[in-house]
């Protein structure tokens, strides 16, 4: 794993992955951006951040069971590494930092 | 799960999108984010959303996990959207590009599409026609297309091994055809050999085609063959109609088959125009042969009527085919037959030779002519794309120095340029639609249904003005972003270079127009001429009527009592100065015959069989025709059966004849056609033409109808007026006498002309019309140039006035730029005008192909139009205020 970074957005679908646990699929995911962060995407641009995310080592990915439910089609759960934890601490250590910075200066 | 699914095309749309391996994930999680929406937004918002969806997964699999690479769609629609903007914000320049770009798009299509109509589409239901054949007799003089008579075709039909199969056809001959229920309709035949359909390979719609021995014993087993269209025309597309006995010119016949729909033979401009097929020896039974005695002395040989097509054997080749057919055709030996005759074949199946030179010469003509306007059109649209990039420079400047990346803008000039071109692909699809509505009004063809825009060659025409569009959009963005930046900011003028191409680029279009505006004027001359040729004989007012008593089943004489109290009762009608009968209707059928030498007769005439037309006419036929004698007297009333043959000549077969002698030494003399038809020539009546506009004088005699009975009779009066107005009243007059009798053209003489010198007329109106495509475009082109060079030089116009020259002579400086671009254009464009005269050669009536008058009037029209189109530029350039010139920028 070469020092690699998050994006922005990616941030964002990896923390929803992490609060949706169990349950982590495509739609689903979707919906959170929607409700948590008030982001319409749509299921490509968060296909193209998994896979980005999981070549880099913060997803994992396996197809579930097929499910009476969709029509009998499996779905594809996500959840985050433990890489990917990490990576995602860090983000939030440093934004924390750079906000407390920030706080001080304006006091 | 129950309840609302997401559609399965969409299902199937996300699948493709998604791919194989990840399918059911996919398409799952699209199906439940739809279903959400649903909820949400209800049914129309939840489709908008998924077509949303299906855009970023089709993003997200272009990208195959490539960072960034996806951008491209987004930037894609968003360069596309920025173009259609930019465009509408110069809604003159995008006017005039797309129908540019449409004229472009459209006329080749066109004109490609007619001839792939006319030329390449094979027939319908017709098998393996590239096996085909054509046969002809031709002769050492060079001209070929001989019909055959039935009885080279019966020997060759039966000694031919490289052919498989031989049939024949006549000419459309039409017969009366009463149904049951007693009514008549006119019925377009074709005399054919029973083995028609079977060698053409064309099965039947119903019923069952010619079988043996059917149609090879004269007046045995009448059975008739209907076209789909007849079928269902005339007999109500009933299936009992099949086996139903039905009479043809008063002959019992049997209906054994319906053709399939739309064959009508193997010519697309047969289409329509055949009702029935009858075997070719039912001939003599129906038409009582228009001179029996004549008819059965040479029942085989003397009539040369008969379209022959033959198949060629399994792997036999065409050159194969011709050699020993062409060897056949030395064994075969007859009394009269021309020494230097010979077969030919043609491949091209569907015309005959003298149909197929017409129509590819037109097609010529209208390549030639698309393709010049094509190359307008595409020097038209590089001229304006690069202007517009001359005056976008500026803002291509300003947008790569606040960082727009080079690529990115060259992407934004190709989007423009590719919305240009499929906006004029539209225009030009509309445009070929419309014209191919027009054209199959205006040639003077028929073919099946008309013709429509070809798919692939709208395809072709697309593409290629993508590619121009593409290609020459490319240029100006690439020189834009490459430009000094800081010069591009500084000001506006556009490089030397680029004003230079666009320079060349409308001299072209104006070289090019004057090759079509030249043409223009030369077909027009060549119609005018036509049109006004002094053809012997009157045609105002003047209508025929033509009715074939034969087809009544009339013996000649109660032909003859028919004829006698139709012509009465015809004089007696209001408005009817005088009638007469022909049986020649001016370029129509002929009956010619050939006239022995003969030294006692005429010792100094030609030694050779001479061609002879001969025309049977009624007493008053010269007047009514306004043909003058020179000589004699006219056929009269006095020359009527059992009287001495009289014949009246024309001048050229008196001189012919008798040279030197003249008309007076012909009257009085007796000619022989063959032995028991001598004729007492009575008269010498002025030359006429009579088979083909402008042909040079031909021999003719007229004879008696009375003393020669020969049919169909055509009916002609002279009206005092209203010729076409009378055409009601002379058909009744025809009905009251023999209401069973059909009643063939009836037409003015007037209009029978109007058809003669219609192909002179077509070529005029099409040269004309692509001759004005091309001077729009150049002058628009021509005005762009120098309103763009008075604009790039307001300044130096400013400083020249501010220094005192007049107004005036800024003006004529600028109308004289203009002009010298004219002339250089023109002097090019006379150049080509001259090599393109020969495309013309077989086109155009008595005028030469290279004619200096047509190539003045294009000159000069060129000329104008230039001075023309610099004629606002001028004003605008003397009315520069000095002042305000020098003190902008």
């Amino acid at each position: 794993m070469k020092g690699e970074r998050l994006g922005e957005f990616e941030e964002l679908v990896l923390l929803c992955v992490r609060g949706l646990g169990e349950v982590a699929h495509g739609a689903a995911i979707q919906e959170a951006l929607a409700e948590g962060a008030g982001r319409e995407v749509t299921l490509g641009a968060i296909y193209a951040a998994l896979d980005r995310t999981q070549r880099k080592g913060f997803v994992d990915s396996w197809l579930g069971e097929p499910t009476p439910v969709r029509g009998g089609r499996a779905k594809r759960h996500y959840a985050v590494t433990e890489a990917g934890i990490h990576v995602l601490e860090e983000s939030r250590r440093i934004r924390e930092t750079l906000w407390a910075t920030g706080d001080g200066a304006a006091s | 799960m129950t309840g609302p699914r997401l559609p399965r095309f969409w299902r199937r749309v996300a699948a493709v999108l998604a791919g194989r391996e990840r399918r059911d994930e996919v398409v799952g999680d699209l199906e439940e984010s739809w279903l959400r929406n649903r909820r949400r937004r209800g049914a129309p918002g939840a489709l908008l959303r998924l077509l949303v969806e299906l855009g970023g997964l089709a993003a997200w699999r272009v990208r195959g996990g490539v960072p960034g690479a996806g951008r491209g769609i987004a930037d894609a629609a968003t360069d596309v959207r920025l173009a259609a903007r930019g465009l509408l914000r110069r809604p003159g320049f995008a006017i005039t590009a797309v129908a540019v770009l449409g004229i472009g798009i459209g006329a080749p299509t066109l004109v490609l599409s007619l001839v792939e109509r006319i030329f390449l589409q094979a027939p319908e239901h017709v098998e393996r026609p590239d096996r085909l054949v054509r046969i002809y007799r031709g002769w050492s003089n060079g001209v070929v297309g001989g019909s055959l008579s039935r009885a080279d075709y019966t020997y060759y039909r039966d000694n031919a091994r490289t052919v498989d199969g031989m049939a024949a056809w006549s000419g459309p001959t039409s017969l009366a055809w009463a149904g049951a229920d007693g009514t008549v309709d006119q019925a377009e035949a074709r005399f054919v050999s029973p083995n028609f359909f079977e060698v053409l390979g064309v099965p039947l719609d119903r019923g069952r085609a010619f079988r043996a021995p059917e149609g090879t014993r004269p007046g045995e087993d009448p059975v008739v063959v209907v076209s789909h269209g007849f079928w269902t025309r005339v007999m109500g597309g009933d299936p009992a109609a099949l086996g139903a006995t039905v009479r043809l010119n008063g002959l019992s016949f049997t209906v054994v088959g319906v053709a399939p729909e739309g064959f009508a033979g193997l010519s697309p401009l047969d289409a329509g125009a055949v009702d029935a097929w009858v075997p070719v020896a039912q001939y003599g039974a129906l038409t009582r042969a228009g001179d029996p005695a004549w008819w059965e002395r040479h029942p085989e040989y003397v009539s040369n009527w008969l379209t022959v097509v033959g198949r060629l054997a399994p792997g036999v080749t065409f050159d194969a085919a011709e050699a020993e057919l062409g060897a056949l055709q030395v064994a075969l030996d007859y009394e009269g037959k021309p020494a230097d005759e010979h077969l030919v074949l043609f491949r091209q199946v569907l015309y005959s030779p003298s149909t197929a030179r017409q129509l590819a010469s037109l097609s010529r003509l209208l390549a030639l002519a698309v393709g010049v306007v094509l190359l307008v059109a595409i020097s038209n649209v590089t001229v304006l794309l690069l202007s517009r990039a001359s005056t976008r420079a500026r803002e291509l400047g300003i947008r790569a120095a606040v960082g727009a990346g080079r690529g990115r803008l060259v992407r934004q000039m190709l989007a423009e340029s590719a919305v240009l071109a499929v906006l004029g692909g539209a225009v030009g699809l509309v445009l070929a639609t419309v014209g191919a509505d027009l054209a199959a009004g205006l040639l003077p063809y028929r073919f099946a249904g008309g013709f429509r825009p070809d798919g692939r060659v709208f395809a072709g025409a697309l593409i290629l003005s993508l590619g121009t569009a593409v290609a020459v959009g490319l240029l100006p963005a690439l020189g834009a972003t490459r430009r000094d930046l800081a010069a591009a900011l500084g000001d506006g003028r556009s490089a030397g270079t680029r004003s230079r191409v666009k320079e060349a680029l409308v001299m072209v279009q104006v070289a090019l127009s004057v090759v079509l505006v030249s043409g223009a004027f030369l077909f027009a001359r060549s119609f005018t001429s036509a049109a006004g040729q002094d053809l012997g004989f009157a045609t105002d007012d003047r209508l025929v009527v033509r009715v074939d008593p034969r087809e009544a089943g009339l013996e000649p004489a109660d032909a003859r009592a028919f004829v006698h109290e139709v012509l009465d009762r015809m004089a007696d009608l209001p408005g009817v100065e005088a009638v007469t009968t022909t049986r020649q209707i001016p370029f129509g059928g002929d009956w010619s015959t050939s006239l022995p030498p003969d030294p006692a007769a005429f010792p100094d005439g030609p030694s050779e069989p001479l061609f002879l037309g001969l025309n049977a006419v009624s007493s008053g036929y010269f007047d009514v025709m306004g043909i003058p004698l020179v000589a004699g007297r006219p056929i009269g009333p006095t020359d009527r059966e059992g009287q001495e043959l009289a014949a009246v000549i024309n001048r050229h077969l008196a001189e012919t004849l008798w040279p030197g002698g003249g008309a007076e030494a012909a009257v009085g003399r007796v000619v022989a056609v063959d032995p028991e038809r001598r004729f007492r020539i009575v008269g010498v009546a002025e030359n006429a033409q009579y088979y083909e506009l402008g042909e040079s004088p031909v021999a003719q005699a007229y004879v008696a109808q009375e003393q020669l009975w020969m049919t169909p009779v055509g009916f002609v009066l002279r009206t005092s007026g209203d010729a076409t107005g009378l055409a009601g009243a002379a058909r009744g007059v025809v009905r009251d006498v023999r209401p069973d009798l059909a009643i063939g053209d009836v037409t003015t003489l007037a209009a029978v002309f109007e058809g003669e010198t219609a192909r002179y007329r077509v070529s005029a109106t099409l040269v004309a019309l692509f001759g004005i495509f091309a001077l729009v475009l150049a002058a628009v082109g021509l005005y762009g140039v120098v309103s763009f060079a008075v604009q790039s030089r307001t300044r130096e116009i400013g400083v020249r006035m501010a220094l005192g020259a007049p107004r005036r002579e800024v003006a004529g400086r600028v109308v004289r730029g203009a002009l010298v671009r004219g002339a250089v254009g023109v002097s090019a464009g006379l150049l080509l005008a001259l090599l393109a005269g020969r495309f013309a050669e077989s086109l155009v009536f008595e005028v030469e192909p290279v004619d200096p008058w047509s190539l003045l009037g294009g000159a000069l029209v060129l000329l104008g139009v230039a001075g023309a189109a610099a004629l606002v530029p001028a004003r605008r350039a003397a009315r520069i205020d000095p002042v305000e010139a020098m003190r902008a920028e």
